[in-house]
């Protein structure tokens, strides 16, 4: 299966509300993931979003998938600020996958 | 019993806060309490938001309140477009046309955990704020940004209303936006968690509360403590960064906790032991020192060490 959400009608230009964000990640994504092959994210029309928001979602999916995580999923039509928001939120959750995987 | 008479001062602006919060806090062993607004000129953002969460606070608990001095206020229409009036129930007659309240009049918005969304009240309280500034400028988007974590932080944490109030002031460039609510405070918000004992004074927790990646949800006890949680403790720690990087102001109280820092630097405490049941965050940005939004977030979050490795795979055009 080949998801792809254009985030502006998911979520209007301002991403701001972390719970919304986790919630989304938990019903769309995570419950269908092992039968996803890969997720695009659209973030065309956002202008601006919060920390809370992109950690919640993002920064929690790359923290529990890891590798896999970084082979499935794409981000697409990003600013350069949303491109910056998103990056350090992943790479911050896959720093932290690799934390609880290291020696396992 | 009389009730406890509080005459709001002429003009509260922001560096008066303490004087404000003392003064509404001798009402408090009181039953009752009148406030009076009749000399009021000019009150800042963190005043409105202060007297409509403590307005609310002691409604919840009980005791009579009201509002006396309309009729000699002679900035009555500034506080009736802003919604100030309406927020506390006061409905009187308005003697002008509401026009589009972009600018001038930014009316105080409202939300807690049952209702509001968050993006749209911080959207919405951003445009209002500045009308005239571009969506895509650094100043509307670091606005959007505060309005958005502190919304979600009193919404979240605080299991009360929120009022928010913002305002720019154009001959100093200085953007004004403050939170209050009448909920919990940040000490109790550690309540039960790992770092309980950090946060044993309204003090203390309010540093806490500062730190980088410290949140309270994630200092709960969880079976599966990294997994799905809705908070990473980033919010206050790079909102406070923000005000820092743009040479502004950001002061917080809660119960008897103070924080107050300008420029990056903390001011002595208030001689008078003052008092907020809740949560006030008020944040100032001056808007000649906020050069490249995208570029002060990233040294932001490099100083409190997120987000290193190379994820340019990830994006696609
Ligand atoms: N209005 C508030 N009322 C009560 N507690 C608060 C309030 N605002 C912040 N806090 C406390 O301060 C902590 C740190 O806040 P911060 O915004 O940095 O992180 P967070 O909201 O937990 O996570 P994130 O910002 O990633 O969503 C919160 O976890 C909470 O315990």
């Amino acid at each position: 299966m080949k998801l792809e959400f254009q985030m502006v009608s998911e979520f209007g230009e301002f991403l701001a509300d972390g719970h919304v964000g986790n919630q989304f990640r938990s019903l769309r994504i995570e419950c269908i993931w092992d039968r996803v092959e890969s997720v695009v994210f659209d973030f065309t029309g956002v202008t601006n979003l919060t920390d809370s928001f992109v950690h919640a979602c993002f920064g929690n999916m790359a923290e529990e998938h890891g590798e896999e995580f970084s082979q499935k999923v794409r981000f697409k039509g990003c600013s350069p600020l949303v491109r910056s928001f998103i990056s350090i939120a992943v790479s911050e959750g896959l720093k932290k996958h690799r934390e609880h995987h290291a020696g396992h | 019993m009389t009730p406890y008479h509080v005459s709001i001062p002429s003009r509260v602006w922001k560096s008066q806060l303490p004087r404000l919060l003392v003064l509404l806090n001798q009402a408090e062993a009181h039953p009752a309490v009148v406030i009076d607004i009749a000399a009021v000129k000019f009150l800042a953002p963190a005043a409105i938001v202060v007297i409509l969460a403590r307005w609310h606070r002691w409604k919840r608990e009980g005791k009579g309140v009201s509002l006396v001095g309309m009729e000699s206020c002679e900035n009555l229409g500034y506080l009736q477009r802003i919604d100030f009036l309406t927020h506390l129930g006061v409905e009187i007659p308005e003697n002008f046309i509401r026009r589009n309240p972009a600018g001038r009049f930014v009316p105080v918005q409202t939300l807690n955990f049952a209702g509001g969304d968050v993006d749209k009240i911080a959207s919405e309280i951003t445009r209002c704020t500045l009308p005239d500034v571009d969506f895509e400028d650094d100043v509307y988007r670091l606005l959007q940004y505060a309005a958005g974590e502190l919304l979600s932080n009193a919404k979240y944490h605080s299991g009360g209303r929120a009022f928010v109030c913002a305002q720019f002031f154009p001959k100093s460039s200085q953007v004004h936006i403050a939170v209050a609510d009448d909920g919990v405070g940040i000490r109790e918000s550690f309540l039960n968690t790992s770092r309980e004992h950090e946060a044993g004074t309204p003090d203390t927790a309010i540093r806490l509360a500062l730190l980088p990646q410290v949140s309270s949800v994630l200092l709960r006890p969880n079976p599966n403590p990294y997994s799905g949680q809705n908070h990473r403790g980033v919010g206050l720690s790079v909102t406070r960064c923000f005000a820092r990087k743009s040479c502004g102001r950001l002061s917080i109280a809660s119960e008897n906790g103070w924080f107050d820092e300008i420029h990056g630097l903390e001011q002595t405490r208030p001689s008078q032991p003052i008092y907020f049941p809740g949560t006030l965050v008020a944040v100032t940005l001056h808007r000649d020192h906020i050069a490249d939004y995208a570029e002060m977030h990233a040294e932001v979050m490099s100083e409190i060490g997120m987000g290193d490795l190379d994820t340019g795979e990830m994006f696609v055009d």
